[in-house]
């Protein structure tokens, strides 16, 4: 995979719907700058933006970290939150956890983890109940 | 001294450094260096937000002069829905066709039947379409060189129906030049025009096929002979009500072309929005490209507030000509004709594609870095952006400090532009804008 040559910190809190989506709009301008191809970028926006609202709508707070390697996209989650109970059942599409009040928002399809898992080469998750989830997906970017 | 692009040129002796137009340019095209303004044209995409902006008028759109229009045999000039809104309301649609054909035109042909044409294609693209949603429309040239641009992604989003006006120019070439026994080029096809950046996409169109129509005159441009020519034809016929040239106008469709939500009428049945103005289509862009929006089938886009209406090269104020554009709908939908017989009669499916596919735009990068010393480059911008005070006050002659640092780091600037980094660049802006004041003084008391 080799070393990073580039790393990102972003902060997202939880229930903050006013700036929902901001982490994935700086990631997605900064590989513009980098010179990342279009598909590469808008595989990386679905999956980031999936990610931060993940965070949103079932955390209190997390970070996003944006790390470019020289053959890849690794976008990496961590949140505070009260985890997955059942991340196979999560997995599946249209399954969500989401509180009516979230549904009402339009959230909650169900379709937040599965997205991700589509647009990444390599998808990591592993979550703690009460704790709070870990996220790892990889995009290759020389490979496309 | 002037030059330019396809929708715009630039007057530079009456160009004062006022900066307006770099912080309002939607793709930051524009840059005030070393007291000239500069435009790339490469980020260019034709709004003429630039015109509408300028304080002092040096900013113009590119538009044909009439005498261009001598070389045609037979002149058919194809209006925009917008013209018939710029008048005061005592003049009729009539009175407007009748007043183009007493100015010279040989004949007057609107895009009623067309626009139900490129309805009906849309739906039928819709229809069979199984890509990405939504779909955009096409009618807007600004909003499909803002995809080609900044969204290279969505491209094949974009329907690819030519817009009513093209469909339109096909026609009038066909139909007069067999009829007269012309060649078809000696048939010209003239648009009149409600913004420059239609002028533009027949010099150029976006996608790199050439247009049906041959020129474009802007609505402001040809007003004042309009208006005067209507006024005579009317003092003419009396109180008759004028025999129509053919049996146009009939269409309400085609008036609501013009307007945001226009597209509606054809669409009754599909999950629709409509947005206008860049900052709000680059808004729901960014959530399109994100995957956020996820239930809408339709996406009309228009650059202009309102609508076409709201083209910067029409002459009355945009919400005035809407209350007049209804009330012009109003009274052509009781004359209104069975569309599904007109339809039955003239449509063609899979006729109205778009010559070429679109692609994005190439902005072409004059060395080619590996992802490693583009990264480097990134970091580095990163760095001297930390540096910069962060408030956009353009001085620079760059219409942001990101957007500053970006030229600094691609060696387009020198860091001591920045008027808080070198006293020397604070000196030089302080001696030319003091010239500046002295010289409105001296005009001022002329």
């Amino acid at each position: 995979m080799g070393e990073a040559l580039y790393q990102k910190e972003f902060i997202v809190s939880g229930g903050d719907f006013d700036r929902a989506g901001e982490v994935s709009t700086a990631i997605k301008s900064i590989l513009k700058s980098a010179g990342i191809s279009n598909p590469i970028i808008r595989r990386v926006a679905i999956a980031s933006y999936e990610t931060e609202m993940n965070v949103v709508i079932h955390a209190y707070n997390g970070k996003i970290d944006l790390i470019l390697t020289p053959d890849s996209v690794i976008i990496e989650c961590t949140d505070v939150g009260p985890g997955i109970e059942n991340i196979d059942l999560a997995m599946q599409e249209g399954y969500s956890t989401a509180s009516d009040e979230m549904r009402e928002l339009g959230f909650g399809a169900g379709m937040g983890l599965p997205n991700i898992k589509r647009s990444s080469d390599n998808f990591e998750i592993d979550s703690e109940i009460n704790k709070g989830t870990h996220v790892k997906i990889t995009i290759h970017h020389t490979t496309a | 001294m002037i030059d330019g692009l396809y929708a715009i040129e630039i007057d530079h002796e009456k160009c004062k450094g006022r900066l307006a137009c770099i912080r309002i340019c939607p793709t930051q095209a524009m840059r005030y260096r070393k007291s000239r303004l500069e435009i790339n044209p490469v980020l260019c995409i034709d709004c003429g937000d630039c015109i509408t902006e300028c304080p002092e008028g040096a900013i113009r759109a590119r538009t044909d002069p009439w005498d261009t229009l001598k070389r045609f045999k037979f002149k058919v000039a194809i209006v925009s829905p917008v013209l018939f809104s710029q008048f005061p309301r005592t003049i009729t649609p009539y009175d407007i066709v009748h007043g183009l054909l007493a100015m010279g035109f040989d004949a007057v042909y609107d895009l009623s039947l067309e626009s139900e044409i490129y309805f009906k294609a849309v739906k039928d693209y819709l229809e069979e379409y199984d890509g990405p949603l939504p779909l955009i429309s096409s009618n807007c040239p600004v909003v499909i060189r803002l995809i080609q641009v900044s969204y290279p992604n969505m491209v094949e989003q974009v329907t690819p129906i030519q817009p009513p006006r093209d469909i339109a120019a096909r026609t009038v070439k066909k139909k007069y030049s067999e009829r007269f026994g012309l060649k078809e080029t000696e048939v010209g096809a003239i648009y009149i025009s409600p913004c420059p950046a239609k002028i533009a996409a027949i010099k150029a169109p976006a996608e790199h096929a050439a247009s049906y129509l041959d020129l474009a005159l802007g609505i402001r441009d040809i007003y004042n002979p309009l208006l005067l020519a209507i006024t005579k034809v009317k003092g003419a016929s009396g109180a008759e009500k004028p025999v129509l040239p053919r049996d146009e106008l009939r269409s309400m469709l085609y008036l609501n072309l013009a307007i945001t939500g226009g597209l509606s009428h054809a669409l009754q049945q599909k999950r629709f929005i409509s947005v206008a103005q860049l900052p709000n289509i680059e808004n729901i862009f960014g959530d399109i490209e994100k995957g956020k929006i996820k239930n809408i089938d339709f996406l009309e886009c228009f650059s202009c507030t309102g609508g076409c209406i709201g083209g910067s090269l029409t002459v009355d104020n945009r919400f005035v000509a809407l209350s007049k554009l209804q009330k012009v709908i109003e009274f052509i939908e009781r004359e209104k004709r069975n569309v599904d017989e007109i339809m039955d009669e003239h449509y063609q499916k899979g006729a109205y594609f778009l010559e070429k596919p679109l692609k994005p735009r190439e902005i072409v990068h004059t060395e080619s870095l590996s992802i490693i010393e583009q990264i480097e480059r990134v970091k580095k911008r990163e760095d001297f952006f930390r540096k910069l005070p962060d408030i956009n006050c353009s001085l620079c002659g760059a219409p942001t400090c990101e957007a500053f640092a970006t030229d600094v780091t691609n060696g387009t600037a020198e860091p001591e532009d920045c008027v808080l980094m070198s006293d020397r660049k604070m000196k030089e802006l302080r001696e030319f804008y003091r010239k500046q004041v002295e010289q409105k003084k001296k005009k001022s008391e002329e």
